[in-house]
């Protein structure tokens, strides 16, 4: 489902580049999880596979479909979500997921059954009319979500998705995530919780100023470092590599 | 599906998403619906207060003899010179100290609005035909002295020529032997000249505005706005290529811009229609009863103001794009507000007319069409000229918006210079995903 092989990116204005050898492999039914310390690169390797920035170097196809010459397919079949992706505050829920259904191509009949479907997964249907400003962060997440996944894509891609959120709003992404797992998607999350990713992935990429420096399981990981948690397994992998 | 289909489904939710935001409606609705009725309202009020105070007010005229040796009363000045003096409307004639100097201090002081200094022997010189000298002070930095000046001016004006006449009569001539020409003016404009006139000067300058203002909360929403409320992001995973984000955006910011310049327009013809009827101080703070503009005219200025509305907005959106918050856009953005006043200043520079060589020039040239065409002097040069300048001004933009976004990191955001640079430059876009079709 995703497939990247030397991905690198240096951004304007920079010299060193903030990704660099970034490989990676991502099945259906597979979470995959992208971890490291603020500044390693998780962010700009999730940008590059949504197409929402270029590659500098390297190729990668996500969905069977080139990032560089296909991206709009490569879009219709992720899904993305950030942790600062915001909502239109003066559409109601409704009116968003409309607008991105429609920007998919859903419409008519198609566009109303994916409506009451998305809505009874997520339970929207209290506040589906809302003006999404007016909506509690925990709902306002909900809604994100299903923007993600109106167009019912095969991959998701999600960036500190959960980031700033509470328990509550941390635990619906959690699930989410692993309803997307058991429904066969691709998952690729980046996360700074290391129990949500010991918890939910199945492999992780540790990466480590810009580039990887650990691609397998978490009991991988704990093996190869002898650490008891995986807390400890990341540390030592970290103090290696800056040493 | 196409993407015609795609713009218009982000067109359609730009407009609904700014059409909610109390600001931008604000600016298309309420300002240049209520503009012209506030400015007509305001005119006359002033027009009002001006009149009755100009009513209530007494200016104090001095009068003195020049050099008062032995000390001359007013019973020594011609005494039908002072009655006239005191008739005068609004006028408290009074006798000013001996002394001139006591007598400009009280000018000074403002004890006296003016001061008039007749010569000791004023009847006798006149009896004589002699030329002689009246001296009049006034405080121009005062504007009661001033009126009282212009006032006395007028009087003596008065007193000299009736003096000539008699001395005409006397030597056995016709008094009107000393005025062989007389001048009279008469205003040949029609009341759509008239018009053109005012149009021209201060309502099409309100107009270029209000079109600019309208453009200005829109282009700096949907643009820095989306991107602060990180909004901007998920259009761009979207199915949406960024040019026909750009090109969505664009057609919304226009469409406020434009539907600002037509409610304008429409206010604008209401206050002249129906605005005049609020009566004579209405119709003379207008400059003058049955003001019209010709119906060929009202059609030819939207037509003007859409080439022109697009430029705003393409740019607009353009700087729009590079910041980071609203605030930051704004900050961008206000400057872009006072340049507009140069146009203006320059508009009303004596003998500035639209030419060739003032049709490139943004802004300038389209306030100089409108006097023109408001006038009756425009010709189809100046309008396709200008016109077309305008077009060409606007497509450059936006095709320069379209470059710039698709050339930004929406992530990082790239500095406008870099951005304006590699637009420019023709750069291929460095932060974008490729196949953009």
């Amino acid at each position: 489902m995703i497939e990247a092989v030397g991905l690198g990116k240096i951004y304007e204005g920079c010299r060193a580049a903030a990704l660099s050898d970034f490989d990676l492999q991502c099945r259906a039914g597979e979470v995959v999880g992208l971890l490291g310390p603020n500044g390693a690169g998780k962010t700009t390797a999730l940008r590059i596979l949504s197409t929402a920035v270029a590659p500098t170097f390297g190729r990668a196809r996500v969905g069977g479909h080139d990032i560089r010459t296909d991206a709009r397919a490569v879009r219709r079949s992720v899904g993305f979500l950030s942790g600062d992706t915001g909502l239109y505050g003066r559409l109601t829920a409704e009116e968003t997921l409309r607008f991105f259904a429609r920007l998919f191509g859903i419409r008519g009949h198609q566009l109303s059954s994916r409506m009451a479907e998305i809505a009874a997964l997520l339970d929207l249907s209290p506040f589906l009319r809302t003006r999404c400003d007016r909506l509690s962060s925990g709902q306002r997440q909900r809604v994100s979500i299903a923007r993600t996944i109106v167009h019912d894509p095969p991959i998701l891609i999600l960036d500190e998705a959960t980031a700033g959120l509470d328990v509550l709003s941390s635990r619906t992404i959690i699930s989410f995530i692993k309803r997307c797992r058991d429904r066969g998607r691709a998952v690729l999350f980046s996360t700074h919780i290391l129990s949500e990713a010991e918890r939910l992935c199945d492999r992780i990429v540790l990466l480590h100023q810009g580039k990887p420096v650990f691609g397998g399981t978490t009991s991988a990981l704990k093996t190869q470092t002898g650490a008891q948690t995986l807390e400890d397994a990341f540390l030592s992998l970290i103090a290696g590599a800056e040493s | 599906m196409t993407s015609r289909e795609r713009i218009l489904i982000l067109f359609l939710k730009e407009m609904r998403d700014a059409l909610r935001d109390r600001r931008t409606i604000f600016t298309m609705l309420f300002l240049p619906v209520l503009l012209y009725p506030l400015l007509i309202v305001t005119v006359i009020q002033m027009h009002r207060m001006h009149a009755r105070s100009a009513r209530q007010r007494t200016l104090n005229i001095g009068y003195a003899v020049r050099d008062p040796t032995p000390p001359a009363t007013a019973a020594a000045i011609d005494a039908s010179l002072i009655r006239r003096l005191d008739g005068l409307p609004q006028v408290a004639a009074r006798a000013a100290p001996e002394m001139e100097a006591e007598a400009r201090g009280e000018v000074v002081d403002g004890k006296l609005d003016a001061l008039v200094i007749f010569p000791r022997d004023l009847a006798d010189r006149l009896a004589r035909l002699e030329q002689t000298e009246v001296v009049v002070f006034v405080d121009e930095a005062e504007s009661r002295s001033n009126e009282a000046g212009k006032l006395l001016a007028e009087l003596l004006r008065d007193v000299g020529k009736e003096a000539l006449t008699s001395r005409l009569t006397a030597l056995g001539h016709d008094a009107a032997a000393a005025a062989p020409l007389l001048v009279r003016t008469e205003n040949v404009a029609t009341p759509e000249k008239m018009g053109g006139y005012l149009l021209g000067s201060l309502f099409a300058y309100l107009l270029l505005f209000v079109t600019m203002l309208g453009a200005y909360y829109p282009a700096i929403d949907l643009g820095a706005g989306e991107r602060e409320r990180g909004t901007l992001e998920t259009l761009v995973v979207s199915p949406l290529e960024r040019w026909e984000i750009c090109v969505g955006k664009f057609l919304a910011v226009f469409t406020f811009s434009t539907a600002t310049a037509v409610l304008n327009l429409l206010s604008l013809a209401a206050t002249f229609r129906y605005g005049l009827a609020l009566g004579k101080q209405g119709a003379d703070a207008l400059g003058g009863l049955g003001l019209r503009i010709d119906a060929s005219v009202l059609a030819l200025i939207p037509l003007m103001i859409i080439p022109y509305s697009a430029l705003f907005s393409a740019l607009m959106l353009f700087i729009s794009f590079f910041a980071k918050t609203f605030k930051e856009a704004q900050t961008y953005l206000s400057p872009i507000m006072l340049l507009m006043l140069l146009p203006m200043i320059a508009m009303m520079l004596p003998g500035t007319r639209l030419s060739p060589v003032l049709i490139p020039v943004p802004v300038l040239n389209l306030c100089l069409l409108f006097k023109d065409v408001l006038v009756g002097k425009g010709t189809v040069l100046g309008v396709l000229g200008v016109i077309g300048t305008n077009t060409a001004y606007a497509l450059l933009l936006l095709g320069l918006a379209m470059r710039a976004f698709t050339s930004e990191s929406i992530g990082g955001g790239a500095s406008l210079r870099a951005a304006l640079w590699r637009s420019v430059r023709r750069l291929p876009p460095a932060d974008v995903a490729g196949g953009q079709s």
